[in-house]
Order: structure tokens, then C-alpha cells, then sequence
């Protein structure tokens, strides 16, 4: 596969010789304890911080800054719902009748086309969330970064925002999340985890490889999803083999 | 301090009525559980009675009340628009007028309750993590030593070693000073973990409040409830086994061992 975009012998900050790749069209969770530069990383991705000659871009998708989207606070210009996802096609040029058919689509994928007419105030942390998504997507860009966008969100909601980011995925977007715990992990399919400790990537792999690593990430403080946890645990005492995301399988398996 | 709400409207809750009882780390549960967090602060408007130790609020003793309690908001906001912190320390104690006659002592003790570094204070704002933001929130809430003190999603964002240290703190201000604690979290698992009492909101009043366990382990409640006690209640229900109450996946791994063997 090749990559996206590149960071190579990054110095700065918790970051020493540091390298990564992101590979196209790929689904990538960046994790780590608090202060081990999580976010710096985003930023360091999105083109924010200046570090010069150590990021490389596929200039043949990312062809201009409205190529990549960096969503961190959740900050709106308008008071409306409509109004601040219009405005990113309006500030393009884009034509009425195109704007009000990526507008309806875009709204009726992130399910907030009942919300559209309604004051940002009057939102809660989740429905806030998925409209700043709505309005940061709905340019198609190449390379979406979300800084911790599941903070807030309840194990429920953690799920659905997946299900979102999967197929926003589909759409051709590479997507990069930070995430400062591993529960939404399990909700994704064919997911790429980076697991970073003080400025250095101490695991990477697929979603089940690295979370089966439970010595390693409680070390450095990361709690493993229930599901996980127990499985790993059971393993140990060889009541099973691998890693049951199903409760009700699980349960099964083990009364048999 | 206990705080009873008794009938108690407002623009969004109707008919609440509950007790927070004193001594003990109250969870509050479901939608809307952060406005409901204003409510108890005196932030927002409120028709009904609400009695503070058995004394009633009234609008002459307001200010009373209000100064006993501390809200620390999900989010950092920078009230003063001042980065450099140890102005933003002065500033939040000109701000909540009160009366200190060592400032930097009393903003060193609460750094130190909280385990900041002193040096803290000579950096800025925008410069610290989320977790060193999630303290300093909590160092700035000490220093007025209130007697409620309400929290809204405090463990959001901060990994396991922080959440250890965070529920240290929470406990021995129960413990040693006495505070009475609540917290508001959507993550059932939290609540169940580090709460002794739990209030459970529903179509804007209260549904249900109790003990936090005997709440999780009531069938039935229609609610989200934390993952281990779903696994225990789906093992009675599939295979009729009664598994103990657990709080940690170790001691549940023994339970299923000694039962499937």
C-alpha cells in the first residue's frame, strides 16, 4: 500500500527521530497515556506545526490545503446548523443546487438532517460533534485528522461515530484519530493502531494484535475494552483462545 | 453537606426530587446529567425547594450556598483571557472575592493537593496537556474550600495512571475533609467504579436513585449498564449461573474458572 503521508526523523517536542507512514485510504488510531504527544502528532499531520522537510504529502491526492481537514475544538462561525455546513462550499464557489445536494446527502450519512435548522446552542456534546464533522467532510478531503473526537461521547455513541468514520472511509478519505482511550478501537474494522509512549511508538499493528498486548498497555496506562480484558485474562487460564468481541458468544463458548 | 431537591422545575427538569446525601461520592446518570450539575450549583434557574443541611434556599441566603460549591466544568474555559497561570490563580481568587492573607501559599497547597509541580506556574495556559488542564481545573475548584464540590466528566481524557490519581484525591476529600462529591458521567463503567450513590435521570426527572450497584444490577431499569455487570446479568439470564458482584475483571475470571472447571 502506499502512503499518504510521511513524517521522517521528526525532532520535536517528546519526538526523537521519529517516523511514521499513513497509508492511503487506511483507518489509523494513534493512542498513548496523556503527555506521550498524541496530539502533537495530529497537529504534525495536518501541516500546523512548521517542521519543514520531514513530511512528505502524496502530491498527486493532496494538491492543496483543502485537502486535508483537522478537527480538534469544535468551534462554529454561525449560529445555525445549515448555515456552518454551507459555508465551506459557498467559500469555494460552489453553485446553489450542488451545495443543497452535498448538504442533504452529507446530513442524511452523519444522521443530522433533522437537526439542520436548529441553533449550534441547542445542541448536545455528540450532535455538535457529527455537524462539525458534517461541515469539515463535506469538501471531500483527502485527509481527515480528528483530535480525540469520542472524549465526550457515550460507549453507545462511541459505536455509531465509528460506524461513521467507516464509511466516510468509503468515500475515499484517510483518516487519522487520536484517541486517549481504547474503547472505540473495537468498534472499527480492519483499524491500524499506533500506541506512542513519551514521543516513541511502542506498538503498531492491527486492531487485535496490538490490544492483545495487555502487559504492554496497562504499563502505560491504557485501559483494554471489557471484552478484551476478559478475553486476554481467560486466555491465561485456558478458557479460550482468542479474542471474543461478543459477549453473548463469549458466554456461550465458556458453558458450553 | 446533604442537598435535598424536592419538586423541584426548571426550563429542563421537571418535578425532580432527590437527596445527595453527605460522606459519599453521588453519581449522576443519563440525559441531560450535566445541566442537572448547573441545577445543584445555583447556576441556573430553578422553581421548587431545595434544602442545603435541612436549611431551605431562599433568595436572601443565596450567595450563602452558591460560595460553598464548586463546579469543575468538562472543559478548561479561560475566564480572564489570561494565559500565564499563576496571574490566572490571582485573578480567580479576586474573582470568587476571597479573603487570602498568603495568596502564594494557599495557590502553592492547592498545586500541591492536586500533585502539580510548583513550577507549573511560571508556564502558560495553552501550553499544557489535557491532563495537566484537567488538574490545574481541579487545584483552581480547591482554593475557594468548598463544601460540594461537582464534577463534570473529570476522568474524560485522562489515562488510567491520572484516573488513579484523580480518585485518590476525590476520596480523601470525602474521607479526611468531609466534601460531598458529585459526578456526572455518560460511561457507566466510571460511575460504577468510584460511586457509592447514584441518581438516574430519564425523560428529564428522576428515575431512579440508590446505591449504585443495587441500581446497575436492577433488571428493571432500561439503561446503559457498565460492561461487567452486563456479562454477569447475561450469564443468569442464559445459563442460569448466579455470578458474585464484581467491580474487576480478575476477580470475575476467578468466578467463571472455579464454575466452568
Amino acid at each position: 500500500m502506499s502512503s499518504l503521508v510521511s513524517v521522517d526523523n521528526l525532532m520535536l517536542g517528546p519526538f526523537t527521530k521519529f517516523s511514521i507512514e499513513i497509508p492511503l485510504n487506511s483507518l489509523v488510531f494513534v493512542t498513548g497515556s496523556n503527555n506521550s504527544g498524541k496530539s502533537l502528532l495530529l497537529k504534525v499531520l495536518a501541516g500546523i506545526v512548521n517542521i519543514k522537510n520531514k513530511i512528505t504529502y502524496d502530491k498527486e491526492i493532496i494538491k492543496s490545503d483543502n485537502d486535508i481537514s483537522y478537527i480538534a475544538t469544535l468551534t462554529f462561525n454561525y449560529a445555525t446548523v445549515l448555515k456552518n455546513i454551507r459555508y465551506p462550499l459557498e467559500r469555494l464557489g460552489y453553485e446553489d443546487d450542488k451545495i443543497n445536494v452535498l448538504v442533504r446527502d452529507i446530513a442524511k450519512d452523519l444522521k443530522i438532517t433533522n437537526l439542520l435548522n436548529k441553533n449550534i446552542k441547542d445542541l448536545n456534546e455528540y450532535e455538535k460533534l457529527r455537524v462539525f464533522l458534517a461541515s469539515k467532510v463535506i469538501y471531500n478531503p483527502k485527509l481527515l485528522l480528528l483530535d480525540d473526537p469520542c472524549l465526550f461521547l457515550s460507549p453507545l455513541e462511541k459505536e455509531e461515530f465509528m460506524g461513521f468514520l467507516e464509511q466516510l472511509r468509503t468515500r475515499g478519505i484517510t483518516i487519522v484519530v487520536s484517541s486517549s482511550s481504547l474503547d472505540e478501537v473495537v468498534y472499527t474494522i480492519n483499524s491500524i493502531i499506533y500506541v506512542l509512549d513519551k514521543g516513541m511508538i511502542v506498538s503498531n499493528g492491527d486492531m487485535l494484535e496490538v490490544l492483545s498486548d495487555d502487559s504492554l498497555l496497562n504499563k502505560i496506562g491504557l485501559e483494554l475494552p471489557f471484552m478484551v480484558d476478559l478475553s486476554v485474562k481467560l486466555e491465561y487460564y485456558n478458557l479460550t483462545d482468542k479474542i471474543n468481541l461478543s459477549p453473548l458468544g463469549m458466554v456461550e463458548h465458556l458453558w458450553k | 453537606m446533604e442537598i435535598k431537591f424536592s419538586h423541584v422545575n426548571s426550563k429542563i427538569f421537571s418535578d425532580l426530587s432527590f437527596v445527595i446525601p453527605k460522606g459519599e461520592i453521588t453519581g449522576i446518570y443519563g440525559e441531560n446529567g450535566d445541566k442537572l450539575l448547573r441545577l445543584i450549583s445555583l447556576e441556573d434557574d430553578s422553581k421548587g425547594i431545595i434544602y442545603f443541611n435541612k436549611i431551605r434556599k431562599l433568595r436572601r441566603n443565596y450567595y450563602l450556598f452558591s460560595k460553598t460549591i464548586e463546579l469543575v466544568e468538562k472543559r478548561f474555559v479561560n475566564l480572564f483571557d489570561i494565559d500565564n497561570i499563576y496571574e490566572y490563580f490571582r485573578e480567580y481568587i479576586r474573582y470568587r472575592k476571597l479573603e487570602v492573607d498568603d495568596i502564594d501559599k494557599k495557590i502553592k497547597d492547592s498545586l500541591r493537593i492536586v500533585g502539580l509541580k510548583v513550577d507549573i506556574l511560571e508556564r502558560r495556559i495553552s501550553t499544557l496537556t489535557g491532563s495537566e488542564l484537567k488538574l490545574l481545573q481541579f487545584a483552581l475548584a480547591f482554593i475557594t474550600n468548598p463544601k460540594v464540590i461537582l464534577l463534570d466528566e473529570p476522568f474524560r481524557g485522562l489515562d488510567l495512571n491520572t484516573r488513579k490519581k484523580l480518585i485518590r484525591i476525590i476520596n480523601r476529600l470525602k474521607d479526611k475533609f468531609a466534601k460531598t462529591i458529585v459526578i456526572y458521567s455518560n460511561n457507566p463503567n466510571y460511575l460504577y467504579q468510584y460511586t457509592d450513590y447514584l441518581i438516574v435521570l430519564s425523560n428529564n426527572t428522576v428515575l431512579v436513585e440508590g446505591n449504585t450497584s443495587d441500581i446497575f444490577f436492577d433488571n428493571k431499569y432500561n439503561i446503559k449498564r457498565p460492561d461487567i455487570v452486563s456479562f454477569i446479568l447475561l450469564v443468569k439470564e442464559k445459563k442460569n449461573v448466579k455470578l458474585p458482584r464484581r467491580e474487576s475483571v480478575m476477580d470475575l475470571i476467578k468466578d467463571i474458572y472455579w464454575n466452568v472447571k
